[in-house]
């Protein structure tokens, strides 16, 4: 379980990201990468699954998480505060594919910053549910946003991703940054998760 | 299995929402073909905004939360799943709409779940 949800859902969004262009769409390679709420859950198994497909990735979070997020593979650690303004309708290309686990106004700028035919995996609100752009990334630059829904993936998908997760995960890595926690302490940390206040993954041990 | 277990159940009361860890029986589990024992369950961003309120994602209460679990099948209706097996639950609403894996047992639909390998 230390995937769960968020591994399903990480899964599905680097696939997205990567091979759909690259297989898929017979599009170019997916180099440079960028994951937004990149502590997170989602974020972080997403960090260490496309650095892992070999993209350079970089993380957008909210804290000085700098060894964390290198340890998961990442090259470049930006600050998510640079991106939570308001976007210009198309700003300097800078990436070749997204995966956005946070919403509103850094999913705008990501999407004004991803070069021609990119592909944005877009799966969160942890930010917001808003988002507030224009038409301009897809007519200008073909950017195509792609929704993330890990709820009702076919059990044949599913088995699929598992299976394909496993040899995308390192789990000895994946373990050091897992949590476990009781029932008890879930009523705790479930508050701080709200408040961005948690990183990394928590499993609950519900026989603790 | 034991009769009784513990489980975090979330309640609404007129304006109060309620969180608590209580012993309850396998008569409490009303959903599912499969009875699994759950090891593990995880806390996703979902689960948060489901403990806060129910999220207007929980349509009945009360009602047990988290949105997935892993755990071994102890009783199964359902020809694809016997005794023994290992299982993982995500998805389907599991937590939201049927109750989850905040509990030490769960009952779930079998064509929600994947068996490990
Ligand atoms: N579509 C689906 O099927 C699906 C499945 C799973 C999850 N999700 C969604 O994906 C998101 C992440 O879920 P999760 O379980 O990984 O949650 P999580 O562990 O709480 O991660 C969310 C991360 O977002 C960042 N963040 C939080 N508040 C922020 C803010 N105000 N501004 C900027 N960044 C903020 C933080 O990253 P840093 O600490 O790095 O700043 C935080 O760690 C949630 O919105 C969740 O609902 C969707």
């Amino acid at each position: 379980m230390m995937l769960g949800t968020a591994g399903m859902t990480a899964i599905q969004c680097a696939f997205t990201t990567k091979q759909t262009r690259e297989v898929l769409l017979l599009g170019e390679k997916v180099n440079d990468v960028i994951v937004t709420g990149a502590s997170g859950g989602v974020g972080s198994i997403a960090v260490m699954i496309l650095s892992k497909m070999g993209c350079n990735v970089t993380a957008a979070t909210t804290k000085p998480n700098e060894e964390y997020l290198k340890s998961l593979g990442a090259k470049t650690i930006i600050k998510s505060g640079d991106l939570d303004k308001e976007a210009r309708p198309l700003d300097k290309g800078l990436y070749d594919g997204a995966v956005d686990t946070v919403g509103g106004n850094i999913l705008a700028n990501i999407l004004s910053h991803v070069k021609p035919n990119g592909i944005v995996a877009a799966c969160g609100n942890a930010s917001s549910i808003k988002l507030n752009t224009t038409v301009m990334p897809f007519i200008i630059r073909g950017v195509k946003l792609w929704g993330i829904d890990s709820v009702s993936v076919s059990i044949k998908r599913r088995e699929f991703l598992w299976d394909e997760v496993s040899k995308l995960v390192d789990f000895d890595l994946l373990e050091k940054s897992i949590k476990e926690i009781s029932l008890e302490q879930l009523l705790v940390e479930y508050s701080k998760m709200l408040e961005g206040k948690t990183s990394g993954r928590y499993i609950v041990n519900v026989n603790k | 299995m034991s009769d009784n277990f513990k489980a975090l159940i979330v309640n609404q009361e007129g304006e109060k929402f309620l969180r608590e860890i209580k012993t309850i029986e396998k008569s409490f589990l009303k959903h599912g073909d499969v009875l699994v024992k759950v090891d593990y369950s995880t806390l996703n961003f979902k689960d948060a905004l489901i403990l806060k309120n129910g999220a207007r994602l929980v349509k009945e209460f009360p009602h047990i939360p988290g949105i997935d679990f892993s755990g071994t099948v102890v009783e199964s209706k359902s020809e694809k799943f016997k005794e023994g097996d290992e299982i993982i639950q995500t998805g389907w609403r599991v937590g939201e709409i049927y109750f989850g894996g905040y509990s030490q047992f769960a009952k779930v639909n079998s064509n929600f779940l994947v068996k490990k390998t």
